[in-house]
């Protein structure tokens, strides 16, 4: 504990690790955009619980609303304690997410194709979800220790390699879209942190090349995704069926959505996966293209102000913890709506504030947390 | 460590970092507001202007379901199950998932025995659009073994093949009483016998649902559009019990057998109701294979051949004669010692009779005293009275239009050899169906029925369709009549012809015939030929069943009704009697059916011509005098009705008996004058003779028969020719 407290320089600091008091300070814009995407989300998910085909015996919405309960409640407490202790305390738990991951490539439930959930209680639980933020606070704290370093190529490799091992280890759960979310986060991050250009373009070409040889590696079906992307009619019954019926539920939408609770191609479960991943079809059907600008904007706001906090941060470890977290919320929010307007193969990303799944809406309202309080301590060294 | 943790001196250096840094933040927020630019212009593109194929997307959810009911069921009298839908398994290819055809179609030409290029086509085929198919039959409705030697290939070839399960007729019982029930072709479609007469109730007619559809082409209740409820599907009880079914048909399988025939038919039916308890027709075949027989093999002879029904078809005449009080049993008839020729066509018994009452000429099935019991009649009533028991027309609804009427001409396209061929059963053709209903009346106590297969039809939700009302019909004869006729019927049985058909437990009723085949050319009669028919009901007492046999073209010396058709009467009427549990009615020794009128039939014609029998007879008999003489012919056909017009003649009293002739001159109202004895020889004034002309007859009688026909000879001749 004196280590720690020595590192982030708190033995003679009046700056308490947890002050409830920070929540006074919450940058409100972030919130009142964060309320506004979680009561988009919401209504979408009430749209998607019942439609005129009943509701299960607990309806998703009911369930989503909890989650962002719980959700607001982790993002509160992270708020209260200082991102500085959390970051010094980055190493335990990265090893801790390593290890959740490895356990649960080993014990873990098989969903959907994936080895990805533990079991705890009545709900499931993704060890892959919290790995992204712990993968992030990692990279917080080596990059701001390592701070110019990182201009050399090795250090720059080392990041590489934080973030690579969980992503290989989700990527083995054959999680292709999650591991590739590590891939924005770390490029934004290192970027951030002051990285050479042209080792970045080294590293991109030398990733480029290895696409050839990841093409490979891929399971049929992730290569079939890929193919049907390019032509979804070839295959209109299985691969390409997906497409072509949320390309319809777009479509269909057309400027002002057909209604609330009146999408037919969700609720005649045309669409498959329209509570997760095609989450932004519904919304697209139902509020046509007025509401997915309006959801757009709100995420665009969100994600800016994001960036705007993590500038304001003049302390490294939080202007990185904040631009990691956009970057990933980010990539989720491109890479499902790329999808379901068919931009990008398919590969199954949560969108957040709208797709259902109590781990992914936990990491969301924690990056939330860890942005906010990123800028509740902004002052704490304008003072010094 | 950090940028501003570090605490380098070189603050040019840190604000280089600084700016870099916030460079580098720009560069980000720019990136991110590219991702966004590109979301929502592809979002602007697809909403915006949207494709045709998305906004139409209604049509994609609304979908029609077919919905289908099985074919109705088909019970036999108790309910057991004679024909039903069953699934069967076929095979169906992909040909958009068959990844080599050629080989596939080796292999499965082996299985299916069937040209490799038949196969290969199959599972090639296209859609008019030239894209292959997703769902072609190869093989509809496998057996079981096919379907076991298919199931590895089909599981190696999933998706290209797979087995779907489909609806197919199956009959359990097979062969029995196919033709009554018919098939179901290849269509669905009832083909032959209730099968199809019935196919409307049977078969069904597909309802819909226009519904809204979710993903799995479920439709949304809710959502429903237009319902029409599927039509038919109904079961059906027949009259048909398939015990005396089997009976039947067995029984006819074995008369085959024995007398090598080329057909065999019965029917058996509830003379009361109609009901029929067993029609077959064999040859038969199996409707669950129906593709291996002809159409010829699967039409039900029973009522669409038809044939000369021969002796037996002399009840009709014997009825009318009785019912109009013409004849009695006792009426004495002259048999001419089993060789007649009333008009140019000699007529022959086979046993040949003298003079004897009309019971046993009945019974011994004397064509001659049919004839002259017909001449009574004349031709109007004879024609009136074939009519009145249903012969020329169909008899029943349930055998649909393949049912034929028989073969019966009006009495306008009679020749002159009519009178002699009618009422012993030629000149005419009939059907089973036909016979059974006319022996029906006398069993019946004198009802026209009729004849009918189908009790009930019920809806599948358990109600009535239709029930058949048994309508208790025309009344054709007397009661008194009828008991007569049916007497008359059991002394065929016990003395007569029909022995064969007698049964020990029961007395029965019945009547032989054989007929000549006519040739398929139109004239005349094939030789060697014999239709052979037992017609007949039991018990005496109180009929249960009448059944009607015959067996066609026999190819055994014995071609007589009684000899081929008695036994199979016999067998399946006593089974059929024993099953229904009525109570036995045996013959009963000593106990004779007309007491005192049992004539020897080796009486010597003389013998009985004496005067002394005629008045014993004509006492107890007193009514029966008046009509004894009429037995002539051409001449006396006029007498009674007098049908064209030209006023009472005087007959030919030529070749007649003094009994016969005194009688007639009795009804005409003629004094007479008469020398001699024996037969008429001469007359004066002759034949023909208006009688309103005539005050006196002389007859001269002669022992040496003179008959008509000698002098009459040239025009009957030509009218043979």
């Amino acid at each position: 504990m004196s280590q720690i407290a020595r590192d982030l320089n708190l033995m003679d600091s009046h700056i308490r690790i947890v002050n409830w008091r920070n929540l006074r300070h919450l940058d409100w814009i972030l919130v009142i955009l964060v309320g506004a995407l979680a009561y988009m989300g919401l209504s979408n998910m009430y749209s998607a619980s019942y439609g005129y085909e009943g509701a299960d015996s607990t309806p998703h919405f009911v369930r989503q609303a909890l989650f962002l309960g719980i959700g607001t409640v982790f993002a509160l407490i992270i708020v209260c304690i200082d991102y500085r202790f959390l970051v010094a305390l980055a190493p335990l738990t990265y090893a801790a997410a390593i290890l959740a991951l490895l356990a649960v490539l080993a014990v873990g439930l098989t969903v959907k194709g994936g080895r990805s959930w533990f079991r705890v209680g009545t709900f499931g639980f993704q060890p892959s979800e919290f790995a992204k933020l712990a993968t992030i606070f990692m990279l917080a704290w080596y990059l701001s220790r390592i701070g110019p370093r990182i201009r050399k190529f090795q250090y720059l490799l080392l990041a590489f390699a934080i973030a690579g091992v969980p992503s290989a280890l989700i990527a083995a759960q054959s999680d292709a879209g999650t591991a590739l979310t590590y891939v924005p986060v770390v490029f934004v991050m290192v970027f951030v942190a002051g990285c050479r250009k042209r080792h970045l373009a080294a590293i991109v070409l030398l990733g480029a090349s290895l696409v050839p040889l990841a093409w490979m590696q891929l399971e049929p079906y992730q290569r079939d995704r890929v193919k049907t992307f390019v032509d979804p009619t070839k295959a209109p019954d299985s691969e390409g069926y997906q497409i072509i019926q949320t390309k319809i539920a777009v479509g269909s939408g057309e400027m002002w959505g057909k209604g609330v609770g009146q999408g037919t191609q969700t609720h005649l479960r045309f669409l498959p996966e329209y509570r997760t991943d095609f989450i932004f079809s519904l919304l697209a059907e139902e509020r046509g293209f007025v509401g997915g600008v309006i959801l757009l904007a709100l995420f665009a706001g969100f994600l800016i102000r994001g960036l705007v906090l993590s500038e304001e941060c003049r302390e490294p470890a939080g202007n990185l913890l904040a631009a990691g977290c956009v970057a990933i919320l980010a990539f989720h929010v491109f890479v499902n709506v790329a999808i379901t307007i068919h931009l990008m193969p398919i590969t199954g990303l949560p969108l957040p504030f709208l797709s259902y799944g109590g781990s992914f809406y936990l990491t969301t309202m924690m990056c939330v947390g860890t942005m906010l309080s990123v800028n509740v301590r902004k002052g704490m060294f304008a003072e010094k | 460590m950090s940028r501003h943790a570090d605490k380098s001196p070189d603050s040019g250096a840190e604000a280089f970092v600084d700016r870099t840094h916030r460079i580098r933040m720009r560069l980000v927020f720019w990136a991110l507001l590219v991702v966004f630019g590109v979301i929502a212009g592809r979002l602007i593109l697809l909403q915006g202007f949207p494709d045709d194929i998305y906004t139409r997307e209604e049509g994609f959810h609304e979908g029609t379901l077919e919905l289908n009911l099985p074919r109705g069921d088909i019970y036999d009298r108790n309910g057991r199950l004679l024909a039903t839908d069953r699934r069967a398994r076929s095979l169906y290819a992909d040909p958009s998932r068959i990844q080599n055809p050629r080989a596939l179609a080796v292999t499965l030409s082996e299985i299916l025995g069937e040209p490799e290029s038949e196969v290969h086509a199959r599972l090639t085929r296209c859609d008019p659009g030239g894209r292959l198919r997703k769902s072609v039959p190869v093989r509809r409705w496998l057996s079981a073994e096919l379907v076991s030697r298919l199931e590895g290939l089909v599981d190696a070839s999933a998706p290209g093949l797979c087995f779907k399960y489909e609806p197919v007729r199956f009959y359990p019982e097979g062969t029995l009483a196919a033709h009554v029930i018919g098939f179901v072709n290849r269509e669905r479609v009832g083909s032959g016998g209730v099968e199809m007469l019935y196919d409307h109730e049977l078969g069904v007619r597909p309802g819909k649902v226009v519904a809204r559809m979710d993903s799995g082409r479920r439709p949304l209740q809710s959502r429903t559009l237009e319902y029409v409820a599927p039509q038919g599907g109904a079961d059906m009880t027949l009259t048909i019990d398939t015990a005396i079914q089997h009976t039947l048909e067995q029984e006819l399988a074995a008369v085959l057998e024995r007398s090598q025939a080329g057909k065999g038919m019965g029917i058996v039916m509830d003379p009361h109701t109609g009901a029929i308890l067993a029609l077959a027709c064999l040859p038969t075949y199996n409707p669950n294979e129906f593709t291996e027989f002809s159409d010829e093999e699967r039409k039900n002879a029973a009522v669409t051949d038809v044939f000369e029904p021969g002796s037996s078809f002399k009840i009709v005449t014997a009825s009318a004669a009785i019912e109009l009080g013409l004849v009695t049993p006792s009426t004495l008839i002259d048999c001419e010692g089993g060789a007649f020729n009333p008009y140019g066509h000699r007529i022959r018994d086979y046993h040949k009779l003298g003079v004897e009452p009309f019971h046993t000429c009945f019974a011994e099935s004397s064509n001659i005293a049919m004839i002259k019991v017909a001449a009574m009649l004349g031709q109007e009533r004879l024609e009136h009275w074939i009519r009145r028991f249903g012969f020329g027309r169909t008899t029943s609804r349930d055998f649909g239009s393949a049912e034929s009427a028989g073969i019966f001409r009006g009495r306008e396209s009679w020749s002159r050899l009519s009178m002699g061929s009618l009422p012993m059963g030629q000149e005419i053709s009939v059907t089973l169906p036909q016979m059974a209903r006319a022996f029906a009346v006398i069993a019946n106590g004198g009802y026209l029925v009729e004849p009918h297969l189908v009790a009930r039809l019920t809806n599948p939700d358990g109600t009535v369709l239709r029930e058949h009302r048994a309508d208790p019909g025309e009344r054709v004869l007397s009661a008194r009549t009828a008991e007569i006729m049916k007497n008359l019927c059991h002394e065929v049985v016990l003395h007569g012809t029909g022995d064969k058909a007698s049964i020990p437990e029961y007395r029965v009723g019945g009547k032989t015939g054989t007929a000549q085949v006519a040739r398929t050319d139109g004239r005349g009669y094939a030789p060697g030929k014999y239709n052979t028919v037992f017609a007949g009901f039991a018990p005496i007492a109180h009929p249960r069943v009448v059944t009607v046999i015959v067996v066609r073209e026999p190819a055994i010396r014995e071609h007589w009704g009684g000899y081929v058709c008695g036994p199979v009467f016999r067998e399946v009427v006593r089974d059929t009697l024993i099953r229904m549990n009525v109570p036995q009615d045996p013959v009963r020794e000593g106990v004779e059916l007309l007491a005192g009128q049992d004539a020897d039939p080796d009486t010597d014609p003389d013998t009985v011509m004496e005067e002394d029998a005629l008045d014993a007879l004509a006492i107890i008999e007193p009514d029966m005098e008046s009509v004894l003489a009429d037995l002539d012919g051409l001449e006396l056909m006029a007498l009674p009705v007098d049908p064209l017009g030209e006023g009472p003649a005087l007959p030919d009293f030529r070749g007649m008996t003094k009994r016969q002739a005194r009688e007639r001159l009795a009804e005409l109202g003629l004094a007479w004058d008469i020398q001699g004895s024996g037969w008429v020889a001469e007359q004066d004034p002759p034949p023909g003779t208006p009688l309103a002309e005539v005050t006196l007859c002389r007859l001269r009688f002669s022992n040496e028969r003179k008959k008509a026909e000698d002098e009459t000879s040239g025009p009957v001749e030509m009218a043979k020719h």
